[in-house]
């Protein structure tokens, strides 16, 4: 394994291990911070150890166990038949699929979140994006300009969002496809926000925004008020950089409607954003009650698109709290073509879902102010091999299940809900309250 | 909640850990989710753009927010004298219930709800008439155009004919309160009402256009539960509970009213983003009984039924 430790910030909400040391710089032989609870229901310890086991060893744990607890719909989804694979079965399971008409390959289907540089504070958006080169899958950069170093990444997207922030063609044309970020599932039709102290000297750079405002994105696009409006800007950045165009929108009420749109209006896929996706900093309330999980959101665009003959060579991504290969291929099985990893990226990167994230204090060193000069930074090396880690364990995973359900090639998958069965014993509770 | 001390809406990081599942306190508004509005329906920009949050009670209460402070014979002295001065400077109303009105509470008596038969109770903004004594209160319906209001308030319960009939009594509003020994789900109780009081017509008219609907309950904890109610068909919310566990300890009258008035303001805000989210740039006349911008995820076919609010996905 590639150099392990992670010289970490001491912060008051590190707890008395590393206080007692003083402010000295420490190093845990994982370079993870240990953790024995979090504030997030979603994100227990339990996944997150989960993630750690893959990004330390490359390698998947018991796929089919996963996930450990019943809360999501998703999580009470299960395979109608299923043979465990006996044997290795990494060499004969394809999980190669080409999205955006045939435009973009991807080794597996993943896709990293788009998270910006300004909500990172630039070493994890370049591990992000140099794992996605080396994994070869895909990483979306989030809106705010390029940091140099990922521009010189080939994997990458670039967002094009409300505000416009660093947006001009030499970037646009950087990635392998441009997204147009409508929503996101954190908080759809609410902007992006960066919280003033984490706008800092190079952040404002590359936004080209004053220091220490904040960077409150609008909520709609100004200039996207119908889909009419959506289909010309959807040509205009195709015509302007030659790259495919996705657009990315939250999973909501009439999100199949919109779907159809979009796929009608030219572009070459969407990336569907459910409830409880990441956000780096947004309003708890919105957080919290707006936004379908996108276990219920996804068949739903898939069929909708199916029904008006629009999903062929179509791409549909995604995310909103993807947490095992289980979640993707259950994902896959309601109609993903690929899935997205945020959240989770960031935990194999060392994120211990403080949700602390708008305080430009994180204490794994990810989501922190960003500036020219720290002392102490994420290890680029360590943070890009746990990804890299991360995907390997994580495809190894999802090459087990692709395998047990009988087939060869994720691609074969796709949208096959015949496939899973819900599991109504855990329905409902006396009150008929629960699912 | 830090609301109180901020006037602003919490923001955090990561996402929401909100899990709809099985765990004890989860309620059904817990498992009614917002819409948000992308593309063919653009969003409204909350920090930009205006939201309206006013409503209005009875044909003629106008109140800057959906909110009452309800439930302050309950309160400690200090928050419920802070409740008074912050219902009267934030527009919003306050329920005294049987308690005198003082002399220092007399200025604020636009914004106060009083029982029936009290002293001043002809100044203040509305007479409530306990359901459990309707019998013994006659209502003057031919003093509609000014006045105070007069609201019958009412526990929860399953069977809408008893609002009805009140409405038809010519009461201006009805308070559905929860915790005046209900007997079913705030959430149910508030919908099915709307939908009786909609359903029925009067010179062609439905009854609902002349009565308002008030939702009191002790378990209501924030925006998010106003705004889900309001959706429901409530066309104001009483808060109680919140507001003492969000003042905590204040003793000194001053800071009190200075949090009291934080925590409405931050509300407030909370309120237009969940509106600016979905779309809606005025609360009142778009999101009362709109149960178009909410989905349900998890809960049982009956429930759904009642509520009128489709599954997550249709
Ligand atoms: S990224 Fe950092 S601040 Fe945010 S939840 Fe993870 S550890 Fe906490």
């Amino acid at each position: 394994m590639t150099k392990i430790g992670l010289n970490c910030r001491l912060t008051d909400n590190l707890g008395q291990r590393t206080k007692r040391k003083n402010n000295s710089s420490i190093t845990f032989r994982s370079g993870y911070i240990q953790i024995r609870n979090t504030t997030n229901n979603f994100w227990n310890v339990s996944r997150i150890e989960h993630i750690r086991h893959l990004a330390q060893t490359g390698r998947a744990v018991k796929p089919l166990e996963t996930p450990l607890t019943h809360e999501r719909l998703l999580d009470r989804l299960s395979f109608t038949s299923f043979n465990m694979p006996l044997e290795d079965c990494d060499a004969d399971v394809d999980l190669a699929v080409s999205l955006a008409y045939g435009s973009i390959k991807l080794a597996a289907p993943i896709y990293f979140g788009d998270m910006s540089f300004g909500a990172l504070s630039g070493i994890p958006n370049i591990a992000l994006a140099k794992a996605a080169d080396l994994t070869e899958t895909l990483a979306g950069t989030g809106e705010g300009g390029l940091h140099p170093e990922v521009r010189k990444c080939k994997r990458i997207t670039v967002q094009w969002a409300s505000a416009r922030f660093g947006v001009d063609l030499s970037t646009l044309s950087a990635g392998m496809a441009v997204v147009i970020k409508i929503g996101q599932g954190a908080k759809p039709g609410i902007g992006g926000h960066l919280p003033s102290t984490k706008v800092t000297d190079i952040i404002s750079a590359t936004r080209k925004i004053p220091v220490g405002t904040h960077a409150l994105s609008p909520a709609p696009h100004h200039d996207i008020y119908s889909i009419e409006d959506l289909e010309q800007r959807i040509w205009a950045l195709k015509e302007a950089t030659g790259k495919p165009v996705f657009v990315k929108v939250g999973a909501t009420n009439y999100v199949a409607y919109v779907a159809c749109g979009i796929a009608r209006m030219g572009a070459d896929g969407m990336i569907l954003d459910g409830f409880g996706a990441g956000t780096g900093a947004s309003p708890l309330v919105v957080k919290d009650n707006v936004g379908l999980p996108i276990e219920v959101a996804l068949p739903v665009v898939d069929e909708a698109l199916r029904r008006e003959c629009l999903r062929d060579g179509f791409s549909v991504i995604a995310g909103g709290r993807v947490s095992c290969s289980a979640d993707a291929a259950k994902l896959i099985l309601l109609g993903a073509d690929a899935v997205v990893l945020g959240t989770a990226a960031l935990i194999a990167m060392g994120c211990i879902a403080c949700g602390m994230c708008h305080t430009g204090k994180c204490p794994a060193l990810l989501t922190n102010a960003a500036a020219y000069t720290t002392h102490e930074t994420l290890s680029l090396d360590w943070a890009t091999s746990r990804l890299v880690n991360f995907v390997k364990g994580f495809s190894e995973g999802l090459k087990i299940l692709v395998s047990g359900l009988g087939f060869k090639s994720v691609k074969d998958i796709v949208g096959r809900k015949d496939l899973l069965k819900f599991n109504e014993a855990l329905t409902y509770s006396k009150k008929g309250v629960g699912y | 909640m830090e609301l109180a001390r901020s006037s602003d809406a919490l923001v955090t990081g990561m996402g929401s850990g909100k899990l709809f599942g099985n765990a004890s306190g989860v309620t059904i508004l817990d498992r009614i989710v917002c819409d948000g509005a992308q593309v063919t329906r653009p969003s409204i920009d909350p920090y930009r753009e205006p939201i309206e949050t006013g409503v209005c009670i009875g044909g003629r209460l106008r109140l800057s927010a959906p909110f009452a402070v309800s439930e302050l014979w309950k309160m400690k002295t200090v928050i419920k004298r802070a409740a008074v001065v912050a219902a009267f400077s934030m527009n919003i109303v306050a329920y005294l219930g049987k308690d005198e009105v003082t002399d220092a509470e007399r200025p604020f008596l636009p914004n106060l709800l009083l029982d029936y038969g009290q002293q001043f109770s002809e100044h203040a903004a509305g007479i409530v008439v306990n359901s459990k004594e309707r019998n013994s209160v006659r209502v003057d319906t031919d003093s509609k155009t000014q006045g105070p209001l007069f609201l019958i308030r009412m526990p929860s319960v399953d069977d809408p004919t008893a609002y009805v009939s009140s409405a038809l009594m010519g009461f201006d509003a009805i308070i559905i309160d929860e915790d005046y020994d209900g007997l079913t789900d705030i959430e149910i109780a508030v919908s099915e009402a709307d939908t009786a009081l909609r359903k029925y017509k009067l010179n062609g008219r439905p009854l609902r256009d002349r009565v308002s609907i008030m939702a009191f309950s002790s378990r209501i904890r924030g925006a998010d539960d106003v705004f889900k109610l309001m959706g429901l068909g409530a066309d104001c919310v009483g808060l109680s509970q919140a507001a003492t566990i969000a003042l905590g300890n204040v003793s000194d009258l001053n800071e009190a009213v200075f949090c009291f008035e934080n925590l409405i303001l931050s509300l407030q805000r909370e309120l237009k983003l969940l509106a600016g989210a979905a779309g809606v740039s005025n609360i009142f006349t778009t999101v009362v009984g709109n149960r178009e911008l909410f989905r349900c995820i998890g809960l049982e076919k009956r429930i759904m039924q009642k509520l009128r609010i489709k599954p997550g996905g249709a």
